[in-house]
């Protein structure tokens, strides 16, 4: 056989390699985008995408300026009010968390932990979350088996599981965050901040 | 010029537009953002302060 015949076969081949391969594109295509051909009808279908979306409505909390008394040697600081062996500002209120998307959803908190954001003697500070879903919370938002943080739960810096299925419905949307603080007397003196990051998983 | 090479310069001609094709219906496919991904999660932050005044305790002074 002359080279020019293999070359034609070999062409030839490729050809039809390529036709091959432009037909299951083009049928991919029309399967992705809907491209429509000619008169045909079509119909359109909506899909709505479960969107998680929380929202602070109370999202500060400050006890102003205030010292550890004299006597015991620690302040305890607690959102449901309570400033004891201190001279702080009570605060009875938590924060709160929303969730106004469509979907339930599952928190996480992340924040710094108390060496960092109150310091003094590491034995002594304290600084921990409590989740409900009573009080300022509306109830059934988190029910009990879902509340991981059930109880004041020490922050450690890294991402903790706070509720795993925080509900969208209205009226049972909306969850309370208390928070603890023990502050020791030999805290260095200045303003202090921490800024609580709350993450939700659509499930 | 042969038959034989009529044909052949015409297949590789037919070959290069079939190649020019499929690269145009590539580049549909990603103007139509199918590949577009979407975020699902949110996050949101809260702020917490409080403030220590200096005490002889906490400032290194005598009692």
């Amino acid at each position: 056989m002359k080279s020019i015949n293999i070359l034609i076969v070999v062409a030839i081949i490729a050809v039809t390699f390529s036709v091959v391969n432009l037909i299951v594109q083009f049928d991919d295509v029309m399967e992705l985008t809907g491209f429509a051909i000619g008169n045909d009808s079509g119909t359109a279908n909506v899909t709505i995408i479960g969107q998680a979306s929380i929202e602070f409505t109370a999202s500060t909390i400050d006890w102003g300026l205030g010292a550890v008394n004299e006597v015991p040697t620690s302040a305890l600081l607690v959102t449901n009010g309570t400033v004891d062996g201190g001279n702080w500002s009570a605060v009875s209120t938590g924060l709160l968390l929303r969730n106004d998307g469509n979907t339930n959803v599952s928190v996480t908190l992340t924040s710094t932990v108390a060496n960092d954001f109150i310091g003094g003697l590491s034995a002594v500070n304290l600084y921990q979350l409590l989740v409900s879903d009573t009080g300022a919370g509306e109830a059934n938002s988190c029910d009990s088996n879902h509340l991981i943080m059930d109880t004041f739960t020490e922050v450690n810096g890294a991402e903790q599981n706070a509720c795993t299925n925080f509900s969208y419905y209205d009226a049972q949307d909306l969850i309370e965050i208390d928070v603890l603080l023990r502050i020791p007397e030999d805290a260095t003196p200045g303003l202090k901040s921490a800024t609580i990051t709350a993450s939700a998983t659509p499930l | 010029m042969v038959n034989k090479e009529k044909i052949f310069v015409g297949l590789l001609i037919l070959v290069i537009l079939l190649s020019v094709g499929s690269i145009m219906i590539m580049n549909n496919i990603d103007s139509d953002d199918v590949s577009e991904k979407i975020s699902y999660e949110d996050g949101q932050s809260g702020d917490l302060k409080f403030g220590i005044l200096e005490t002889e305790e906490n400032s290194g002074r005598d009692k």
